[in-house]
């Protein structure tokens, strides 16, 4: 058994710990090599990097929000609502290929729809909504839609994996006892498809805290989060200790928002339960 | 008085299979009705035709006086127990039972004494805080039943809710079911394959073959008189002859031509089949009765089942019989040995279909 488990055991010890733990040491070190604190106090002691880890906080909990407002109508479409096999298949092709291209591609796709001379302004200009051109792409917002767009898949395929296999006589049981389309949905269907929304929303949201690329092109670097931050500090600055800390401060402060989150749903009375 | 349920020329069709085939049925207030018939009968398409998960092609659907075909199923008076029981495995118990009063807003304190009244119908009173998942199937069961009588509905329909059950618990179900029953004055309407659990439980039975009702009758009629061979084979073990009809009705055994004394005018000319139940048959050598038919046969096996004991014969002409015949005095009977196979001939009945 033990001699089974060793080829993964080594692997996860090679490319996951050691090399973690090599970046938690670096960031405990200055540029000498001497074991320092400095760098966390550098970290938090500059307003800057706090906002900047939350802005990639607030850009990637809006795109979990925007994915899941996308993702789950369209998973609950595909799953119950779609009856025919060869059909369904077809969506769930159409939602994965998209997986298939590199998101630098397709964050520069939306560029020929957002940007200044994009179809969407063209669109809004030719039919007199606005006079001039909106700066759709380079913000926040921008960001927002370009994470939201590659993220939604993610979601899609975690909740339809989990609403497929609900009993479909449980929503029929709840419909026989009484409850209109909606109530059955609300007291039944989305409580029993909550694990799917929390395994989709914690993907998409530590997903979108690490993304680089599409932030990067989404905000033509105006809006800087931190994996943009991390590779300034890496790639240009070449302080790789200074690099390592933020890096483990992200890591850090997602796991604890992670952890809260989780510890939230466990603490609330179970999913869906009624007070009688 | 008019019928609590009342089907019109109900047909389902699904393309070109048609599950439901021109069903029409009445059922009377109370009343105990098994839908009986194999998988792919139709049992289960029309129970979930009353139940409003199955819209018809054609036909009308009434339930107490109001015509409900295109109503969905939760504004019909009605309520399901489950093949699969269908419990909500995120509620407790106490909230599964709960959640037909709360769709009604009855009040909470209402509910909570309707609860423990529904809880206690099925024994279950110690359970109320337990999911689904720490249940036992018979106890699932139980549950679901009470979630489903809670509502008082007019028609409690039941899809082979024993069949997940082992055979002893089945059968303590089946009692507590018809008690129940009794108690609560409302009509269930049953489907099952097991036609003993028919016969046990329902005070009309109506047998389905290929989306149709073949017969409808208590159970004593359709075992004693079914309307066909498809009937008579499926109810109960049977040995169906097949027989010659001369033109004047007189029935001839086939093979061999032996004389029988039934008659079948309506196939004359044509072949009938003779039904006699393995328990009617006698092979003691003169029983003093008159009136009776005696074949002369050869027994060729002989089957110890338990409560009793099945002997197959061969008559002299070739045809085949069973009879059933009580554990003691069979042990005599060995394979080889002449005897008379006799029957009272009121015990036969001809089916022309």
């Amino acid at each position: 058994m033990v001699a089974l488990l060793l080829p993964s055991l080594a692997f996860l010890l090679a490319f996951f710990i050691a090399p973690f733990v090599m970046v938690a040491f670096a960031s405990l070190q200055d540029k000498t090599g001497a074991w320092s604190l400095a760098n966390y106090a550098r970290a938090s002691s500059d307003l800057f990097y706090w906002r900047t880890l939350l802005l990639t906080f607030r850009i990637s909990l809006w795109t979990t929000l925007v994915a899941f407002a996308i993702g789950y109508p369209l998973a609950y479409y595909i799953t119950l609502v779609v009856k025919n096999r060869a059909i369904r298949r077809l969506f769930y092709i159409i939602v994965v290929t998209p997986l298939f291209t590199s998101s630098v591609v397709r964050s520069f796709g939306w560029m020929v729809l957002l940007g200044r001379r994009g179809l969407v302004n063209d669109a809004l200009v030719a039919s007199g909504l606005v006079d001039r051109p909106l700066p759709l792409m380079f913000s926040e917002a921008a960001v927002v839609i370009g994470l939201s767009y590659i993220m939604t898949p993610f979601m899609v395929l975690t909740v339809s994996s989990v609403l497929q296999n609900i009993d479909r006589s449980l929503a029929e049981a709840a419909e026989d006892l009484g409850a209109s389309r909606l109530v059955t949905f609300l007291t039944v269907t989305f409580p029993l498809s909550l694990p799917g929304v929390i395994a989709g929303s914690l993907i998409v949201f530590t997903l979108s805290v690490s993304a680089y690329v599409t932030p990067s092109i989404m905000s033509g670097g105006k809006q800087v989060v931190m994996s943009m931050l991390i590779f300034q500090q890496y790639g240009s600055v070449f302080d790789f200790n200074f690099g390592a800390t933020l890096a483990v401060a992200l890591l850090v402060t997602t796991l604890i928002l992670v952890a809260g989150y989780l510890l939230a749903i466990e603490r609330r009375p179970r999913a869906g339960r009624e007070v009688a | 008085m008019t019928a609590l349920i009342q089907l019109e020329a109900v047909t389902k069709r699904y393309g070109a299979v048609t599950a439901l085939d021109v069903v029409s049925l009445r059922v009377r207030q109370g009343e105990f009705i098994a839908l009986l018939g194999p998988s792919g009968c139709g049992k289960t398409t029309l129970l979930r035709t009353i139940a409003g998960f199955v819209e018809p092609s054609a036909g009308e659907v009434w339930i107490d006086g109001r015509e409900v075909t295109r109503l969905p199923p939760n504004r019909r008076p009605v309520n399901t127990v489950f093949q699969s029981y269908a419990l909500f495995p995120h509620y407790t118990v106490r909230d599964n039972i709960a959640y037909g009063p709360r769709r009604r807003g009855v009040k909470p304190a209402v509910i909570r004494a309707q609860v423990g009244e529904a809880l206690a119908m099925v024994g279950m009173e110690s359970y109320a805080d337990r999911y689904p998942a720490q249940l036992s199937g018979g106890q699932q069961q139980r549950v679901a039943l009470a979630r489903a009588i809670i509502n008082r509905p007019k028609v409690l329909l039941l899809d082979e809710p024993l069949g997940a059950l082992d055979l002893k618990l089945r059968k303590r179900m089946q009692i507590e079911l018809k008690r129940l029953h009794e108690r609560l004055g409302i009509t269930f309407l049953y489907v099952t394959h097991d036609q003993e659990e028919a016969l046990v439980m329902a005070d009309r039975i109506a047998v389905m073959d290929a989306g149709r009702i073949v017969q409808l009758g208590t159970g004593e009629e359709i075992y004693r008189r079914p309307s066909c061979r498809y009937v008579a084979d499926f109810i109960g073990e049977a040995n169906l002859l097949p027989c010659a009809v001369d033109a004047d009705g007189a029935l001839r055994l086939e093979p061999g031509g032996v004389s029988l004394p039934y008659e079948a005018r309506e196939a004359a000319g044509g072949s009938a089949t003779l039904l006699i139940r393995p328990e009617d048959i006698y092979y003691e050598n003169d029983t003093g009765e008159t009136d009776c038919v005696s074949l002369p046969a050869v027994v060729h096996d002989v089957v110890f089942v338990g409560n009793a004991t099945r002997i197959y014969v061969r008559t002299q002409t070739g045809s085949e019989l069973m009879l059933s015949a009580p554990r003691s005095g069979a042990e005599r009977l060995e394979p080889g040995r002449p005897i008379v196979a006799r029957w009272r001939r009121s015990a036969g009945c001809v089916l022309v279909r």
